[in-house]
């Protein structure tokens, strides 16, 4: 037994597990990509049809010249790097679903990386001299940190999926390890506010996030020295240059969000986004205070204990918490099928153990890097907790590399303890293994139940929907489509291969009405019968199941053919109807 | 002059007169009213202490009374019955052992944390206790589950001492010569001891469904513990015949556990019965084909055990610990959590002082309060809402001992800071004690945002969660039974078990109760008819007027549509403490 487990030991020594981990990390983001999910979800749409035209024209779908901070996109105000990466995609791989994608699986494989580097700056005892022993101890922490990052669902699902959150989350941690590295090469602290402005560049809420990170990164680690916080401002030590860099790396990033401050959409944007519900306008705060204060005597005491910011507080530190939830991290992750599968966390089950682990003796061992994963991760998950939908996998997503950290610190720290004698040694192993089935069952599940179970979430069909009806249009005068998503124009404008510049369609509100002259969205009902069908002489009338069942006339009077098109479970999805006049 | 001891004695009896101030005064006005199971508790203890039957009529049940068909444990109606016969059958009486058993939890918390850590802690632990919302909350209502968890504790507080006098004397005895009188004083003094820990867990089986899991585990650790320090097999003779009496004990427990009733009420409530687990597993499995592998890895087992994780889990939520507390009104004031917002800080901090203590402190404490936490909150994990602030009430304690470590660490910190700090002003005593000063604002602005919302804004809001009215609505229609003697009586069960309240503030004679539980119509447990008075599911169901109807207002008023003004004699509304209406009395001719 004893000699099994020190040639299990041994062989973790050696360089060739990490590079088959690494190697089977790369291949889940990369094995059917574009296909696992089974579609895309309306915002991959929205980016798929504006990287088409960029490709095509350089124009987007609304004409606008690419480099602009901010899309209109179909009405939500796209920002730019993800579209851009996109078209790069569309020119080389044509327009279908990999190439939207694979800009997001890109970045997930750059997040294991940016994440064994940043856990080799914060966590390697720099103190001791290289050695086999320091060396070997890399090594284990760079399969740790491959085990909790590459193969944990948080980054798995967004790294097979367009969503620019996870694109820019790995552009943020990769500003943060220029910070860090930054100790060896000082310019690399002008280099990170560049990053740190593509990041905000691809998602919003990193505009908030990084400059308490920067902040937090420079009270800890640029004007302290040493584990404890001695100021480096008394001790005589305090460099001019560095402040000099500091402020300078501060200003630049500033100056480089100038463009999206001034792009003609902000304020627009800023009220598309106010507008979804929060707790911000979930209650009349100041009507709820006023009724608690009568209930009381109203003095000076209850017009502070039931202050309208104080009720508020609490319904933000409510929504707040949720997102802290270890069942949320660990058991069930996002409720919504796009952003988790239902069963799996948004890491591995068993890393609970050295997650617990690593918060205490992360804290007991090096309280300074402790505080700045938690002060990374509190941060992160400010933007998350303003929405009702909370726990929120996809907004909290700039919480990733603190947590995971925190996680790769315990895990590491789980096989430090596990050499002290046989008997922590056969847990360990065991433990291990334990941890190798469940990401074995997680794997098989997403590749196998996932697709069919979360097909209905990521609109599937409405593809083939598109395409059906694009086929159909040389065979008939005029097609109208009842409305089945609330943008049912993208499907068409990303797929139809004839229509390669967008600059003939008419947009309202940044929605079409028309596509091709024949292709009309038109909300349907029994009355609307009469307006169309004197008018043609053969007309297709196409819709969602549902819509057809409850709203259209089901007389057969010249309806020639009509084909349905079935969902994954079998169901009838859409229906489409061909009239022909004799 | 006072010394260390004396100054601990008096911080202890003062401890326990602010944590019994808070608990006795004003018992029967907050909460505003009695729920539906406190007037079923009230009225089976005095129907008990009259005629030594319960309403039904069965005498002196041993494990459980059948109530309203829901078998309650019977405890409870045990320890109210010398009240009531004292003090009569009053609501403030019926939430009075709840209470005195609140101050027994301040003890044996105290006691506990004493032994398990010092005085200084022990201190923090009983006052946060004696002032925590939670502990506060489930005081002052008749809740069987806080006089389960005052003989848990007093179980685990025995079985604590009975270790500690063990080692003591045994690492003594070597040393000393005793005399052969002395030794066997001691032999008896741990022997009673060992028997008080038994007694104690398992009159806590008899009051409260979860402890019958949480005090068999509990009992379990200290026998494992028994056998490890092998005292058990070197003094078998006198150790098995106490077990073996003990077990004979909650015997009647286990007999009860297969009665119908019991098992209805049990399916109602745990995951076990959840066909959706089930069902989810199946369909996996069904997908893959039933192979093997699915067999294994979607197995319904790993669905249960994945629920009861979660379940487990999420009573640490600190939303629910810290922020906005159990759902159910009943179990929180909802404008805060079931701890202060402060003590979020200092649970951290004692999660963490435990963590990096676990060389120092002996290990075997800590796994100790690790295994309550655990059994104290297994069976909670296993029902179907959660979290659950009631059903894992024997977890209180244990949070709070947690909290009082966190604040002892922080106090350790600031003394260490302070100490090693160059600035002279941070020298200054003054400055070392302002954190207790800072501490004790906070503590007191949160203790007065809890008073006053617990006795201003939560018995105004949720006076309807308590049945607020049966009191009122009772007296109203014994005043028109003596106004109108040959009226039929009608009363909607719209709130809920009426015929419980209206025996219970009629002060009905139980030997009247007990003659009829033959005869009259019931469903499961509880009464349809008593007397001329009806018990109806909705006004629809009046037959015969003349009558006095007691409904909701909306149903009566919609039922008088059909009747002339002129036939209602009487109409009476009573409301809520929020200026609701709740009863509509009224009297048709």
């Amino acid at each position: 037994m004893k000699k099994i487990i020190n040639k299990i030991i041994a062989v973790l020594k050696q360089k060739w597990p990490f590079l088959l981990l690494f190697g089977a990390a790369i291949f889940v983001r990369f094995y059917q990509l574009g296909k696992i999910p089974l579609s895309l979800y309306i915002d991959e749409l929205a980016i798929l049809v504006d990287a088409k035209s960029l490709a095509n024209t350089g124009y987007d779908m609304h004409g606008k010249p690419f480099f602009q901070a901010m899309f209109l996109s179909y009405g939500d105000y796209k920002l730019p790097v993800y579209v851009w990466l996109a078209a790069l995609g569309v020119k080389l791989f044509g327009v279908n679903e990999f190439a939207l994608r694979l800009p997001s699986a890109l970045a997930g494989v750059g997040t294991i990386f940016v994440m064994i580097l940043l856990a080799k700056e914060l966590f390697s005892d720099t103190k001791k001299t290289p050695s086999i022993v320091s060396a070997c101890r890399d090594n284990i922490l760079k399969i740790c940190s491959i085990i909790v990052v590459g193969f944990s669902p948080w980054s798995l699902l967004f790294s097979r999926t367009g969503f620019e959150g996870h694109v820019g989350q790995f552009f943020l941690s990769l500003a943060v390890l220029l910070l860090f590295l930054s100790k060896k090469n000082k310019w690399l602290i002008l280099v990170s506010p560049f990053v740190a402005a593509l990041s905000v560049y691809t998602y919003f809420s990193v505009r908030f996030v990084w400059p308490i990170i920067y902040l937090a990164w420079g009270i800890l680690f640029l004007f302290t020295t040493g584990k404890k916080f001695k100021s480096a401002f008394k001790n005589n030590n305090f460099n001019k240059k560095k402040f000099a860099f500091f402020v300078i790396s501060g200003l630049i990033f500033i100056a480089l969000l100038q463009p999206m401050h001034r792009n003609e959409y902000y304020s627009d944007s800023n009220k598309f986004r106010l507008s979804t519900r929060s707790v911000l306008n979930l209650k009349d705060w100041p009507v709820e205070a006023n009724k608690l204060r009568e209930i009381t005597d109203n003095t000076i005491v209850d017009r502070i204990f039931y202050h309208r910011h104080l009720l508020l507080m609490k319904a933000l530190a409510e929504n707040y918490t949720k997102n802290l939830s270890l069942n949320f991290l660990f058991l069930t992750g996002d409720s919504n099928l796009r952003h988790g599968t239902q069963e799996h966390g948004l890491f591995l089950w068993p890393l609970i153990i050295p997650f617990l682990l690593g918060l205490i003796s992360l804290a007991k061992n090096n309280f300074k890097v402790f505080s700045f994963l938690i002060i990374w991760w509190l941060i992160a998950l400010l933007p998350a907790s303003a929405p009702m939908e909370v726990p929120h996998a996809l907004r909290s997503l700039n919480a990733l590399a603190p947590i995971a950290l925190l996680i790769i610190f315990g895990l590491k720290k789980t096989y430090l303890l596990s050499t002290k004698n046989i008997k922590l040694k056969f847990t360990a192993c065991l433990y291990f293994l334990i941890l190798g089935i469940a990401a074995f069952s997680f794997l098989e599940f997403y590749f196998i139940q996932y697709p069919i179970k979360s097909a209905l979430a990521w609109q599937d069909k409405h593809k083939e929907f598109a395409i059906t009806l694009l086929n159909l249009q040389d065979t008939t005068e005029y097609i109208y489509v009842h409305p089945f998503s609330s943008e049912p124009h993208l499907a068409f404008l990303a797929y139809d291969k004839s229509l390669q510049n967008f600059s003939s369609l008419e947009f309202i509100d940044g929605n079409v009405n028309k596509i091709d002259q024949k292709i009309e969205f038109k909300i349907l009902n029994k009355h609307e019968w009469q307006n169309i069908f004197p008018f043609h002489k053969n007309f297709i009338i196409a819709g969602n199941y549902y819509w057809y069942l409850n709203h259209w006339p089901k007389d057969a009077t010249y309806l020639k053919n009509t084909k349905f098109i079935y969902n994954s479970l079998g169901d009838k999805e859409f229906v489409i109807l061909i009239y022909e006049k004799p | 002059m006072l010394n260390k001891r004396k100054i601990y004695l008096l911080a202890v009896i003062l401890i326990l007169i602010i944590g019994a101030l808070l608990r006795l005064s004003f018992l029967e006005k907050f909460p505003p009213s009695l729920y539906w199971e406190e007037a079923a508790l009230g009225y089976d203890a005095y129907s008990i202490s009259q005629t030594g039957r319960d309403h039904h009529g069965n005498s002196w049940p041993i494990a459980a009374f059948k109530s309203f068909g829901d078998w309650k444990p019977s405890a409870y109606f045990y320890a109210l019955a010398p009240f009531i016969k004292l003090f009569g059958l009053k609501a403030w009486v019926v939430r009075l052992p709840a209470a005195l058993a609140g101050i027994l939890i301040i003890f044996f918390s105290l006691n506990i944390a004493r032994i398990l850590f010092n005085k200084k802690i022990a201190l923090l632990t009983a006052i946060l206790v004696s002032i925590s919302p939670w502990a506060i909350l489930f005081s002052r209502a008749a809740w069987e589950v806080n006089l389960a968890v005052a003989l848990l504790y007093g179980g685990i507080y025995f079985g604590l001492k009975f270790f500690q006098v063990l080692v003591s004397h045994s690492q003594s005895d070597q040393a000393l010569t005793d005399s052969v009188n002395r030794k066997t004083r001691i032999q008896q003094k741990i022997l009673s001891l060992y028997i008080f820990h038994l007694l104690f867990l398992i009159l806590a089986m008899y009051a409260y469904h979860g402890t019958r899991i949480t005090a068999p585990l509990i009992g379990l650790w200290f026998f494992i513990k028994l056998i490890k320090e092998k005292v058990f097999f070197k003094k078998i003779k006198l150790f098995a015949p106490i077990l073996l009496l003990t077990a004979c004990l909650a015997l009647p427990i286990f007999l009860s556990l297969s009665r119908p009733g019991f098992k209805i009420r049990f399916a109602q409530t745990n995951i076990f019965s959840d066909l959706s687990l089930v069902e989810q597993s199946n369909a996996a499995r069904n997908l893959h084909h039933n192979s093997p592998y699915s067999r294994l890895f979607y197995h319904r087992y790993l669905y249960f055990a994945k629920a009861i994780s979660i379940n487990f889990i999420k009573h640490f939520n600190f939303d629910f610990l810290f922020i906005s507390g159990d759902n159910n009104p009943r179990h929180s004031i909802q404008l805060m959590g079931q701890l202060y917002h402060i003590e979020l800080i200092f649970f951290l901090m004692g999660i963490f002082y435990l963590g990096t203590q676990l060389k120092k402190i002996k290990l075997n404490k800590i796994t100790f309060l690790a295994f309550c936490l655990f059994a104290a909150i297994l069976p909670a994990s296993m029902t179907k809402t959660t979290p659950h602030a009631l059903r894992i009430l024997p977890a209180m304690p244990i949070f709070i001992m947690l909290i009082a470590l966190g604040i002892n660490y922080a106090w350790q910190l600031w003394q260490k800071f302070c100490a090693q700090a160059q600035q002279k002003f941070l020298k200054k005593r003054a400055i070392l004690y302002s954190f207790w000063l800072l501490l004790i604002i906070i503590y007191f602005a949160e203790f007065a945002f809890f008073i006053r919302t617990y006795t201003k804004i939560y018995s105004h809001q949720y006076s309807q969660s308590w049945q607020y009215g049966y009191q009122q609505m009772i007296a109203q229609i014994n005043n028109l039974k003596k106004r109108y003697p040959n009226y039929p009586i009608y009363i909607t069960k719209e709130q809920g078990r009426p015929a419980m309240y209206y025996w219970f503030f009629s002060q009905t004679d139980p030997k009247k109760v007990q003659a009829q539980a033959k005869i009259v119509k019931k469903d499961q447990g509880e009464f349809l008819e008593f007397d001329n008075i009806k018990f109806i599911n909705s006004v629809g169901e009046i037959n015969n007027t003349p009558a006095i109807v007691a409904a909701s207002k909306e149903t009566l008023i919609d039922y008088l549509k059909n009747y002339s003004t002129d036939k209602i004699k009487f109409s009476i509304d009573i409301n809520n403490l929020a200026d609701q209406t709740v009863w509509k009395i009224i009297v048709i001719e």
